[in-house]
């Protein structure tokens, strides 16, 4: 693994092109461009908003819905777009893996960082739309680079997991949609977590994305850290998972070729 | 993927066994961990036992510190009140509850809680808890709530 990581240092210039590449080619041909970045999370945010706030009048005790919606929503899409991208890492780039020698960890990894990069954008938009609602900037803040790095991993490893097995699985793509909506639906996203009832509040937690979520709200609506045994569960996730994702990829890897 | 395992290193299995082995600890450990923290705050009474005469009003002094890593927010809708049981254990009277306010995390705030007037003569349970509203009492999920011996005259 630490020769892997070694590899991928020494080819940190193609990382760095191939997540450029990433964030040139997604809105590539579009009129507005770049501007998706933020129109995206806008829109979406304008629907479940008009969804859920209007139509089936959710509400959040003494906070505002619309700002505790966006909140929750730009973590998510960055999170959901990450696992649903690295799907095709490695089919999407077949011709390249034949051709081409390079750590192909590199093309997984570099779909993490373009979301994680699509999400600081996201959170440019965000920012002052939380202050403008009332919260304002607290000590707080010290914390989001930590929970930044626990997203970073949770995503590196599932996306790793992902991409290795979609090389030979390709139904999974189908089984992918599906599944990151049901997580989607089983993230206190468009609700609070005190919405669910205590008998089933221990496994709620399970979630790894449930303290992620709490966590940015914790710090930019409730200028509170974010609980801390939560976060080291999503460390400890995140770890086991990007384990698990490693040993699948350098399993497979050598018959990719083939596959492809 | 049978060729694929037969010519796999046996020093590289070795290795991914013990890293798959090591990162599953590290998870069951923090899993615990994070599922058995305390979950919000201890509860305290300045007195043990209580004597009345039938029908009189009382209070206890309730000491909250909250023991979580969380600060609590006047968003988490929680209270904190009396219940009465009698001595077979069945619920008697509940008092009346107390919003409680924010509560930075290692902080404590004393509060007054009223005794339930209802109770009839006889030796009896306080358990003075903090319930979350509309869903539960934090001793049925498993908290320790200050009880206090009510003795009615």
């Amino acid at each position: 693994m630490l020769a892997e990581l070694k590899q991928v240092f020494a080819y940190r210039d193609m990382l760095k092109t191939t997540v450029q590449k990433d964030l040139r080619a997604r809105y590539k041909g579009s009129i507005l461009g770049f501007l998706w970045t933020f129109l995206n999370p806008l829109l979406q945010l304008a629907v479940y908003n008009f969804v859920f706030k209007f139509i089936m009048r959710v509400q959040v005790p003494g906070y505002d819905y619309t700002v505790f919606l966006f909140v929750g929503l730009v973590p998510w899409m960055s999170f959901s777009a990450s696992i649903l991208m690295s799907n095709n890492a490695f089919v999407g780039n077949a011709n390249l893996l034949k051709k081409v020698y390079f750590p192909r960890i590199v093309l997984p990894m570099s779909v993490v960082v373009s979301n994680l990069l699509n999400m600081t954008f996201a959170f440019i938009v965000v920012l002052p739309v939380i202050w403008l609602a009332g919260a304002p900037i607290s000590e707080a803040y010290v914390a989001l680079p930590f929970i930044f790095l626990v997203q970073a991993l949770l995503m590196f490893g599932i996306g790793l997991l992902v991409a290795s097995l979609f090389v030979f699985f390709r139904d999974l793509e189908h089984l992918l949609g599906i599944f990151m909506m049901i997580w989607m639906y089983l993230t206190p996203i468009l609700y609070d977590s005190s919405f669910i009832k205590s008998s089933w509040y221990n496994l709620f937690k399970l979630n790894p994305m449930v303290p992620v979520i709490t966590g940015y709200r914790e710090i930019l609506l409730f200028h509170r850290f974010p609980d801390i045994t939560s976060l080291l569960y999503v460390l400890a996730f995140g770890l086991f998972i990007s384990t698990v994702g490693y040993v699948a990829y350098s399993t497979l890897q050598r018959r990719f070729g083939e596959e492809l | 993927m049978e060729y694929h395992f037969r010519s796999f290193n046996r020093r590289a299995v070795g290795s991914y066994t013990f890293l798959l082995l090591g990162s599953l600890l590290l998870l069951v450990a923090s899993t615990i961990m994070y599922l058995y923290s305390p979950r919000f705050a201890k509860v305290s009474t300045d007195t043990t036992e209580i004597i009345l005469a039938r029908g009189g009003v009382s209070s206890v002094n309730v000491t909250l510190r909250n023991i979580n890593s969380l600060d609590l927010a006047l968003g988490d809708r929680m209270s904190i009140a009396a219940r009465v049981f009698g001595e077979a254990g069945a619920l008697i009277a509940e008092g009346p509850h107390i919003a409680l306010g924010r509560l930075a995390i290692g902080s404590k705030e004393t509060y007054r809680v009223e005794l339930p007037t209802s109770v009839k003569q006889g030796r009896f349970l306080l358990k003075i808890d903090i319930v979350k509203e509309g869903d539960h009492w934090f001793a049925d999920a498993g908290d320790w709530p200050a009880c206090v011996i009510v003795v009615v005259r």
